[in-house]
């Protein structure tokens, strides 16, 4: 530890947010009054009820979440031995949102009498042992249980923005201020929090011995004569509840957890007793600054892009300077089981045949006015998003497998990687300048921005000696929060077609018209040629890039083809039942277990998957609810998520972390 | 006033009898997304056959009773295609943030497209244009005029008002409010009343400001008029909030509380607004709660 530094950084952060803070009370008080306004404010003075029960109470909830927030990110990274494990990676927050989301929706009494805290905690709670659970096969490997977390996390934030949109269509504050919002009228949220907060802090003081030897590995903590087990329980329980309570009273708000100890680390706080003093003075001063800086930036009383979205800005340059360093602690093998489907040509064939059948009778059934009625009198109305759909479910079950093959990573897809969302951005950014009419250009900006995704994450997460394919994934996560800054923002620039923009974020296909869906039908075949031409790359990439090189071939060019193939994919597919869904994901896992591993067999089953669940998730979406429209691309994650889930959870042979 | 509710009777009775108007060869078959332009036609006294979220219009909106003869044919962003199909309509009405729509309506009917909300800042004025316009479109121009005439009538300066100026708003959660200026429909309404809306930031956009709770703090002298409806979450802080009964307005007692209004309508809104308005002001500081 280096005192003298950790604390001009300390010092430095907090003299930054001090000015900011002390330049917007000049603006509302003159200097004479302000102690006056900040212990007795005067009850006819607005400045100075602003002061005291706005403004201050205000910075002391940014000081104490972000406290509680660099607090848990420091146990959790103690005790699962992993620099990216905090609350919001790990799944917590996002179940603590889902379970108040879900709470206000459908049993508003149930909050009030429960009481929000409890009903976080129990979401909390339920997020960390599915994330848990997911990657106990894995040992708890760092990279296992961010998976996890990161998938319970993706899934409890479609689940809840589907819920909103259904309880209000039209609302969007869950969208503006979901992300985590400080705004205070009073004192009253600080104390009630403050109260929930002090006794897990105290009750940390309990466990730093057991936390030191956590640091050991297993042997020499048996050693000591410790067992491990209940402290480890004990340590993640409290974690835990930190982060409920702040998710309960402020929103989830994520990276806080992540930069504070990466910080006091960084600044020479070696030891788990200084990092336990360090972290949450760190995520303290973080929030307070970032919350200043967002204030500063729009102006009081405007506070468009909120804190909780903000920190993002902050925490995924951290994750792409912290990535490269992290190792994956329990070496993955490729040694799982491999089935071998043995008549792979019939079961296509079986496959083909489902989906045409499919497709038949999702254009003839549907509800309509009088009933449910099966018609050939829709089939022209009902052809172009059905196409559309399922095209685009093959497209980016297609890309996903490139994905897969080219990073020899089972998790990699167009979804996770944050490319759909980076072709999302590319979308809203081409519409603002040409115009939503310039369809040509609007594909050329979704393309570049998934391009941009792409080529960020592979320079990122490809960094090293030897290939580390998870980096990809996190650099990933960071690249998805990124973006949804940009979409928040464009959220609140659209005015009333803020709406519209909504539905296509959630994968609403009303809009698809004949001759877009034929032109990402017309894709699938050229994509479909450029793999065969590709297939022997494809099937020597996965080798690593030493042997691939020895076995002649130029890995760059082929490399940089098949990306580009994988981004342009994923661009028309995005453009079409926008950046939602595990559909890339759920179809190479598809593929997979039902015993197709040759590059080319493989891509053709998961396209069929990925076609036939998009198809499907579109005909219920138009007829389930009718006349009211349920997007696909949420349908896709609600029904895809827990079976991909359930996969990981039964399937020795498709485990997170093993291929 | 009493030309107000002439004119929205004759439109509630008329639209009971759809018949009539279809007897005289006059009244095409449409479909609506639009509430603003749904709200017209009932004005006009012309039932559609079907319009976009009616259950939602009835709850949110409620400025004319929706006729039972107009079918539900799902969101005004996503309707049900199939269902406007099955109708057969001869025309589908939307408004210019609908535009998206056009390519997937086009096969099904002629798509009118008509624009009040486009970025000007005088909704009032375009609407008025489109009340016109819609009437001679389905030979019903006297009753826009009419109803023209009858909103400008709703719309005379407020006589015997103190000259304060007024913050419009609604609450989106506890701690946030969505602000009203000049270039909603409600602002619009303000000043044809000839009452200075205090928020004087704006003009331009789409009318709605996103903000949080201390902005009302800003103008000290303003009375503040708060549209339905009022979540749970903001009553609670409204009851216990030292801040909130700190501001000005609300230690003087000049917050007037309104049901809630569609914040995108046309003229029959805006005559609703005028009449709630002009209600609410003429009604003592100090009486208002929240309903």
């Amino acid at each position: 530890m280096r005192p003298a530094l950790s604390l001009s950084v300390v010092l430095y952060l907090a003299a930054l947010a001090a000015a900011l803070l002390l330049h917007r009370i000049a603006v509302l008080l003159p200097g004479g009054a302000w102690l006056a306004a900040a212990f007795h404010p005067d009850a006819t003075s607005v400045a100075q009820l602003t002061l005291h029960f706005s403004l201050l109470p205000r910075v002391a909830v940014a000081l104490l979440a972000g406290a509680a927030l660099g607090l848990s990110g420091v146990l959790l990274q103690q005790v699962l031995r992993n620099p990216l494990a905090e609350p919001a990676t790990l799944g917590i927050s996002a179940g603590a949102g889902l379970a108040i989301t879900l709470a206000d929706a459908l049993a508003p009494g149930l909050a009030a009498s429960w009481g929000r805290p409890f009903i976080a905690l129990t979401g909390a709670l339920l997020a960390a042992v599915l994330a848990f659970g997911l990657s106990a096969k894995q040992r708890f490997s760092p990279i296992a249980i961010l998976l996890a977390g990161l998938l319970v996390s993706l899934y409890a934030g479609a689940v809840s923005a589907g819920v909103q949109l259904l309880a209000n269509p039209y609302d969007l504050s869950f969208y503006l201020w979901g992300g985590g919002s400080l705004v205070q009228q009073d004192w009253s949220l600080f104390r009630s929090l403050l109260v929930r907060l002090l006794p897990v802090g105290l009750a940390v003081i309990v466990l730093v011995r057991p936390l030191t030897v956590m640091g050991l590995d297993e042997a020499g903590a048996k050693g000591l004569g410790l067992a491990l087990a209940p402290a480890r329980l004990a340590t993640l329980g409290l974690a835990t509840c930190l982060a409920a309570f702040v998710v309960s009273a402020v929103g989830v708000i994520g990276f806080v957890g992540l930069a504070a100890p990466a910080l006091a680390r960084a600044c020479g706080a070696r030891r788990i007793g200084q990092q336990l003093l360090w972290s949450p003075l760190l995520g303290a001063l973080i929030l307070w600054l970032t919350d200043e800086i967002v204030l500063t930036a729009f102006g009081a009383g405007r506070e468009f892009l909120p804190t909780g979205a903000a920190t993002a800005l902050i925490g995924a340059p951290l994750i792409f300077v912290l990535a490269p360093r992290l190792r994956a602690a329990v070496a993955y093998a490729r040694t799982a089981t491999i089935i071998r489907a043995r008549h792979p040509g019939l079961i296509l064939l079986l496959w083909v045949e489902l989906f045409l059948g499919a497709g038949y009778g999702a254009l003839h059934l549907g509800r309509m006015p009088q009933g449910w009625v099966w018609t050939d009198a829709m089939v022209a109305l009902r052809w172009p998003h059905l196409l559309g759909a399922a095209a685009a479910g093959m497209l980016l079950a297609a890309a996903g497998v490139l994905l897969q093959r080219l990073t020899g990573n089972p998790m990699a897809s167009p979804d996770l990687l944050g490319i759909s969302e980076g072709a999302a951005c590319g979308r809203i950014v081409a519409t603002a300048i040409v115009g939503p009419a310039a369809a040509g250009l609007v594909w050329l900006g979704s393309s570049l921005g998934a391009m941009m995704v792409l080529a960020l994450v592979l320079a990122l997460g490809g960094r090293g000696r030897r290939a580390q394919p998870d980096r990809l994934l996190l650099v990933g996560i960071a690249a998805n929060a990124l973006g949804g800054v940009l979409v928040t923002l464009a959220l609140l620039a659209a005015g009333p077609a803020a709406g519209s923009l909504r539905a296509w974020m959630l994968g609403d296909t009303g809009l698809i018209t004949g001759p877009a869906a034929i032109t990402a039908v017309a894709l699938v075949p050229v994509a479909a040629a450029a793999l065969v031409a590709m297939r022997r790359w494809l099937a020597l990439l996965p080798l690593g890039g030493f042997a691939a090189g020895n076995l002649g071939l130029s890995v760059a060019t082929a490399r940089g083809l098949l990306l580009l193939a994988a981004g342009l994919m994923t661009a028309t597919a995005t453009l079409l039942v926008g950046p939602l869904g595990f559909v890339g994901l759920m179809s190479g896992h598809l593929a997979r277990i039902s015993g197709f591993h040759r590059p080319l067999p493989q891509v053709l089953a998961a396209s069929l998957s990925g076609g036939l669940i998009m198809l499907l998730a579109d005909w219920a979406g138009h007829n389930l609810a009718a006349p009211d429209m349920l997007p696909a691309g949420l349908l896709a994650t609600l029904i895809g998520g827990p079976y991909l889930l359930g996969i990981i959870l039964v399937r020795r042979s498709s485990r997170i972390g093993a291929s | 006033m009493t030309s107000r509710r002439a004119v929205l009777a004759g439109a509630a009775s008329a639209c009971l009898i759809p018949g009539l108007a279809d007897a005289a060869g006059l009244s095409p078959r449409l479909v609506v997304l639009d509430w603003g332009l749904l709200e017209t036609l009932l004005a006009l006294g012309v039932a559609p056959i079907a319009a976009a979220e009616t259950g939602n219009y009835a709850r949110t909106a409620a400025t004319l009773p929706v006729p039972r003869s107009v079918t539900d044919i799902g969101l005004r962003l996503d309707p049900d295609l199939e269902w406007i199909s099955a109708l057969k309509p001869n025309a589908i009405l939307i408004n210019s943030a609908q535009s998206a729509q056009v390519p997937v309506l086009k096969p099904l009917a002629p798509v009118w497209r008509f624009t009040i909300y486009d970025g000007s800042g005088l909704p009032l004025r375009n609407a008025v244009s489109v009340t016109r316009n819609l009437g001679g479109r389905i030979g019903r121009s006297q009753q826009a005029g009419s109803l023209v005439a009858a909103t400008q009538q709703s719309l005379t300066p407020l006589a015997g008002y103190d000259g304060r100026s007024i913050l419009l708003f609604s609450f989106l959660d506890a701690t946030h409010i969505a602000l009203y200026d000049r270039s909603s429909l409600a602002g619009n309404v303000l000043s044809a009343l000839g009452l200075a809306n205090a928020w004087g930031q704006g003009g331009g956009g789409w009318g709605v400001v996103p903000l949080s709770l201390p902005a009302l703090a800003q103008s000290p002298e303003a009375r503040l008029i708060c549209f339905g409806p009022v979540p749970q979450p903001a009553r609670r802080m409204m009851a216990q909030s030292p801040l909130w009964r700190g501001l000005p307005a609300v230690r003087a007692g000049r917050l007037r509380f309104l049901p809630p209004v569609w914040n995108y309508g046309a003229l029959p809104t805006a005559m609703r607004l005028a009449g709630l308005m002009r209600a609410a002001l003429a009604r003592p500081d100090g009486q208002d709660r929240v309903g």
